[in-house]
């Protein structure tokens, strides 16, 4: 039913520009908010090393993520352009 | 083409959407999915309005009130309205039992930490339940409320998945849970909430732990309802629903059984031992003026320590009211004056709920100065002498749970200081004042 194979199989390093932005929308908007205005301050240097790094490494992951759809989409566009031409070429 | 293949089919051309205006996609981001966001994290956003002062308390209650009125409205009209097939208003009800499951394994996850960490999971929950009834901390008028806010906030906290993401890849769920709320949670709370308590490696490892939990919870809602359900026979749905039930009310049900079994207990026990290294003790001698043949004495008392660490490991402080110091001074056998000092209650860090000034004020609070005032014939006295100072404080202790009357006695030895009692240092004032 469930399995950890199964789940890494799951992941598919690839998000649509909805789910990036949304992350993008969320890391920032949750900095300026919350984070900023406290950042480094006395008491919260580990919380705020611990936010940092976090939110990069979602914002990093989201970014390859984003890259890798984009260059498939891209891929996927040339080689319909391309069969089409090979079509046309024959016809 | 369908690029990310383990979520819903897509049904709008990628290129297609890019090619409309940003107006009027930001529009339709805002219509889907914003609105319905800005509802269902009512529960957190409530709480954060008020943790962040941005308003007070009362406001935050009325807008989870407001929300949970709109909340089925919004999500009726826009499912008459709508004709995508992705949008979150149209899959509303699964989505909100999907989230029931994740909360609950949020907290179940953590039920270990307990034993093998002392980590008391449970802990904020009282404070969401102080927040809203105004109950005592510690105690089940304060905890049930706490545990109903608690899921609200985490049910909503499942819902932010659902409804953000377009595609509900295992990738969103481990970035959303794992990356972006457990850092941001590490942030927040010992910022925000966690009144007195440090936040230890524990803390941060057993937050990442149970939300990276949830995160896979979450993500495998769907899969486990669209895909294994209905290949499952009658007598294995009835299991798994037997068993999702089990999994929904082992976390309560468990903080529910250890608050009474053991919290309770050994909280009475850690105030008993508190009350019990609280300490009347003279400051300095006492200083004394002469005037018409009256002698006026003050001394100050320094009563403490009322610094503690409850079942959790939180700092607290014991309270102390109805404070009645009565005593006299002596010489040899013979007595000179009598003195008093009463208090209606010691300084208090109970309403200090700024994690950032707690420390400050416990400190401040943990001996407390009582001013003490005698008098007495004037024959034979000035400064320099050498008297014998007894006192006997009564005052009443309070924990989170309990109260105890205590009569807190001693004598010392002092010698006089020239002064006036007006010169003598005042009760501090409440720090939270």
């Amino acid at each position: 039913m469930f399995s950890v194979n199964s789940a890494l199989g799951e992941v598919k390093w690839e998000m649509e520009a909805n789910d990036y932005w949304t992350f993008v929308g969320l890391v920032i908007g949750a900095f300026a908010i919350v984070v900023a205005p406290r950042l480094f301050q006395p008491g919260h240097t580990a919380n705020s090393v611990i936010y940092l790094t976090g939110g990069t490494v979602v914002l990093v992951v989201a970014s390859i993520a984003r890259w890798r759809t984009r260059r498939k989409e891209t891929e996927a566009a040339e080689s319909t352009a391309h069969d089409l031409r090979s079509q046309g070429a024959f016809q | 083409m369908t690029l990310v293949q383990d979520g819903p089919p897509v049904h709008a051309d990628s290129r297609g959407v890019a090619a409309q205006p940003r107006r009027q996609l930001l529009f339709d981001w805002v219509v889907k999915r914003g609105v319905l966001l800005v509802l269902v994290t009512a529960p957190l956003d409530s709480l954060f309005l008020g943790v962040l002062r941005i308003t007070p308390p009362r406001m935050g209650y009325l807008y989870l009130l407001l929300a949970s009125i709109a909340l089925p409205a919004f999500v009726a009209w826009r499912r008459a309205r709508s004709t995508d097939p992705d949008e979150p208003a149209q899959h509303f009800h699964r989505y909100a039992l999907y989230s029931l499951v994740p909360v609950a394994m949020f907290s179940l996850v953590r039920i270990p930490a307990l034993s093998l960490t002392r980590f008391v999971f449970w802990m904020p929950w009282y404070g969401f339940g102080v927040g809203a009834t105004g109950q005592p901390p510690g105690t089940i008028g304060s905890l049930l409320p706490g545990a109903m806010l608690y899921l609200l906030q985490g049910w909503s906290l499942g819902m932010v998945y659902y409804v953000l993401f377009k595609r509900q890849t295992l990738l969103n769920a481990m970035l959303l849970y794992t990356g972006f709320i457990s850092s941001l949670y590490s942030f927040i709370f010992p910022v925000f909430i966690m009144v007195g308590l440090p936040a230890t490696p524990v803390f941060h490892l057993t937050n990442y732990w149970a939300h990276t939990a949830m995160g896979l919870t979450a993500w495998f809602m769907p899969r486990f309802w669209q895909r294994t359900w209905p290949r499952l026979a009658r007598p294995v749905r009835a299991g798994v629903i037997a068993g999702l039930a089990l999994v929904f009310a082992a976390p309560f049900t468990y903080v529910l059984a250890t608050a009474n079994l053991w919290q309770f207990g050994a909280q009475a026990h850690i105030e008993a031992t508190a009350f019990d290294r609280v300490q009347a003790s003279l400051s300095g001698g006492p200083a004394v003026s002469v005037e018409r043949g009256q002698a006026e004495y003050a001394y100050v008392l320094v009563l403490g320590p009322r610094a503690y660490r409850n079942y959790g490991g939180a700092y607290r402080a014991i309270d102390a009211t109805g404070v009645q110091v009565r005593g006299q001074l002596s010489r040899g056998q013979q007595v000179i004056a009598w003195c008093a000092g009463d208090v209606d209650a010691l300084p208090s860090v109970r309403t200090v709920r700024d994690p950032e000034r707690f420390f400050a004020a416990l400190w401040s609070v943990n001996y407390t100065r009582v001013s003490v005032r005698c008098a007495g014939p004037a024959a034979g006295i000035g400064p320099g002498q050498v008297i014998n100072v007894s006192w006997t404080a009564q005052l009443l202790l309070q924990g989170e749970r309990s109260t105890d009357q205590r009569t807190l006695t001693g004598e010392q030895p002092a010698r006089l200081t020239a002064g006036t009692p007006a010169s003598m240092a005042p009760v501090p004032v409440n720090p939270d004042q």
